[in-house]
């Protein structure tokens, strides 16, 4: 749960950059075909939904990007801060600091509930308002065949369905007008528009904390109308603007119960639309050029990651070996200035995960600390370790200085491991821990792996 | 008076029956399915709700109306003249009359209306 929650805080913040940068090209490409400012969308909602990227040396998601990483998001706000990005460095000397972290760990947990009764509450919003609208089109009789017209919805015509998609339009409209507005909505449905909203929409309930990502959705729609609105005029000739905005001026009194339901289309947004209705002329193919290049670059550039080792961040950390969770993204640990970092509580015994260096193998001090994360009502926790050449053996890890430190709902425990002293020729192997919880049930925490002979 | 608002949809099933009532109820799903595009359970569902407000019966799958085609639109006539012209019949008219030109046999047919009318008051 909380780390499919740093994984949205993750894509959020990759995502918001690639808002900022379409919503700035839509700029550039106001004069081109809205059909471009439509496309240039997918890339948006491919950031928002999918956290696993292509790796490219060449990229334009800047390197620092997706960094929100497990340990600072709790405490600092969702962005990676100057401060957060050195994290790296001063972890060692700053492990109290470390443990003032651990104390607000709940504050997360609470953040991951709140995020996730936002999208419940959208959905529960979203199915309701589709069932009431559905019972209010029950009766609605067939036109022509899918096309429906009922008295019960004000005056706006809409698709509705994800199936077999209908149209509904309002009875008693002019022939000339039920021509444009047919045309207009079967296009809709012969880009399949009717699936890309909803698809939408469940990314906006997936980031409805994140203000960009609602701006997105709007301008998605606005470009969805009008990109139809155009092909409609293509199809038709020109001339039929003026008539084809009276269609949509007839149609725009009244705001409406649709436009809240995000699974319908409701024809919002008339004034922008007749604007652009009106000016609506053949782009020159210089214009069409520039735009196809222009889209294409952002949409290639958008979605694929920076490889690695062009960079000094991890970005989404990729490491067989080690049960890091993507998300934990990492600052940069030098050689002599090892990190230890938060370790992600899914079991609520958890222990320090020590983070990869650049090429991907863990490096650690001399002596290694430990910090074990332990539920409110545990008795007590021990420490594991096996060695990958003996693999059957599990040893209890000995225990130089532990040393208790309460807090206020969670009991963190401090251990001290001089690795060089008892393993000179170097350690491989895994450490976990597992905690004995008051009523005997046993937790048990996820294994690290650990190499020093590099 | 008694309620005969009816929606668009509501209309429309409604007349369905009249031109072929009594019907059966297999026959009438049918029916709706053709013309208004209706599964069978919005018919069955719009049957019952119509049962309830007293517009027609449903018995022994034999549906008839309790209700004439003349007394709905009389009702929608006076609600339309109520609501837009305030119950006064000669600017409900005029507003009619307005830019139309009556055929002779149109307008013979309007005034024996009117002189039936009269008598009647």
């Amino acid at each position: 749960m909380d780390k499919i929650f740093i994984a949205v805080l993750n894509m959020s913040l990759t995502a918001s950059f690639v808002i900022v940068a379409v919503v700035l090209a839509r700029l550039c490409l106001r004069r081109a075909p809205k059909a471009f400012s439509y496309a240039l969308w997918a890339v948006v909602l491919f950031n928002l939904v999918c956290p696993y990227k292509f790796e490219s040396p060449a990229s334009l998601l800047p390197p620092d990007i997706p960094a929100v990483s497990a340990p600072q998001s709790q405490d600092t706000a969702y962005f990676p801060t100057q401060d957060s990005l050195n994290f790296g460095e001063t972890a060692i000397t700053s492990r109290h600091e470390d443990l003032l972290r651990k104390v607000v760990w709940n504050e997360r947990d609470t953040l991951a509930i709140i995020w996730l009764s936002g999208i419940v509450g959208m959905l529960i919003y979203t199915v309701i308002t589709y069932v009431l609208l559905k019972r209010k089109l029950r009766f609605a009789t067939k036109m022509d065949g899918n096309v429906y017209e009922t008295d019960r919805i004000l005056r706006s015509p809409f698709v509705l369905g994800f199936v077999r998609p209908k149209i509904y339009v309002p009875v008693g409209l002019s022939d000339c007008d039920l021509d444009y507005i047919l045309r207009h909505e079967r296009t809709h449905i012969k880009r399949l528009d009717y699936i890309v909203k909803p698809v939408a929409f469940l990314a906006l309930a997936l980031h409805w904390f994140n203000p960009l990502v609602w701006l997105a959705y709007f301008l998605l729609t606005t470009d969805m109308e009008m990109s139809c609105d155009e092909r409609v005029l293509k199809e038709m000739g020109g001339e039929v603007k003026e008539a084809y905005s009276n269609a949509l001026l007839s149609l725009a009194t009244g705001r409406h119960l649709i436009g809240l339901s995000p699974l319908a289309f409701g024809e919002g947004n008339t004034k922008k639309r007749i604007k652009n209705v009106l000016k609506f002329k053949k782009p020159s193919r210089i214009i069409i050029a520039a735009a196809m290049i222009l889209v294409v670059t952002l949409t290639a550039g958008f979605a694929v990651n920076r490889a690695e080792n062009d960079t000094d961040n991890l970005g989404f950390l990729d490491e067989p070996e080690t049960p890091v969770n993507d998300a934990t993204a990492a600052a940069n640990p030098s050689a002599d200035n090892p990190v230890i970092s938060l370790y992600e509580s899914v079991t609520d015994v958890g222990l320090d995960q020590l983070i990869p260096d650049k090429t991907g193998r863990i490096i650690i001090p001399d002596s290694l600390y430990i910090f074990i994360e332990m539920p409110n009502d545990t008795g007590y926790c021990t420490l594991y370790y096996t060695e990958n050449n003996e693999i059957s053996e599990t040893h209890t890890l000995k225990d130089y200085r532990s040393s208790a430190i309460s807090t206020s709902d969670k009991s963190v425990r401090m251990y001290f491991w001089n690795v060089t002293e008892e393993y000179p020729d170097g350690f491989d192997g895994q450490i976990w821990a597992v905690a004995n919880s008051a009523d005997g049930t046993e937790l048990i925490s996820e294994k690290i792996s650990i190499c020093t002979n590099m | 008076m008694e309620n005969f608002k009816l929606y668009d949809g509501e209309y429309k099933f409604i007349c369905v029956i009249w031109d072929s009532e009594p019907v059966g109820s297999t026959e009438l799903v049918k029916l709706c399915a053709e013309k208004l595009g209706w599964k069978k359970s919005t018919t069955y569902t719009m049957l019952r709700k119509l049962a309830e407000r007293g517009l027609l019966k449903n018995e022994n799958t034999i549906v008839t109306t309790l209700v004439k085609r003349e007394q709905v639109q009389r009702f929608e006539t006076e609600t339309l003249l109520n609501k837009m012209f305030d119950g006064s019949l000669p600017s409900f008219v005029a507003s009619f009359l307005q830019g139309r030109t009556l055929s002779e046999t149109e307008a013979r047919e309007i005034q024996r209306m009117i002189q039936e009318a009269m008598k009647n008051g």
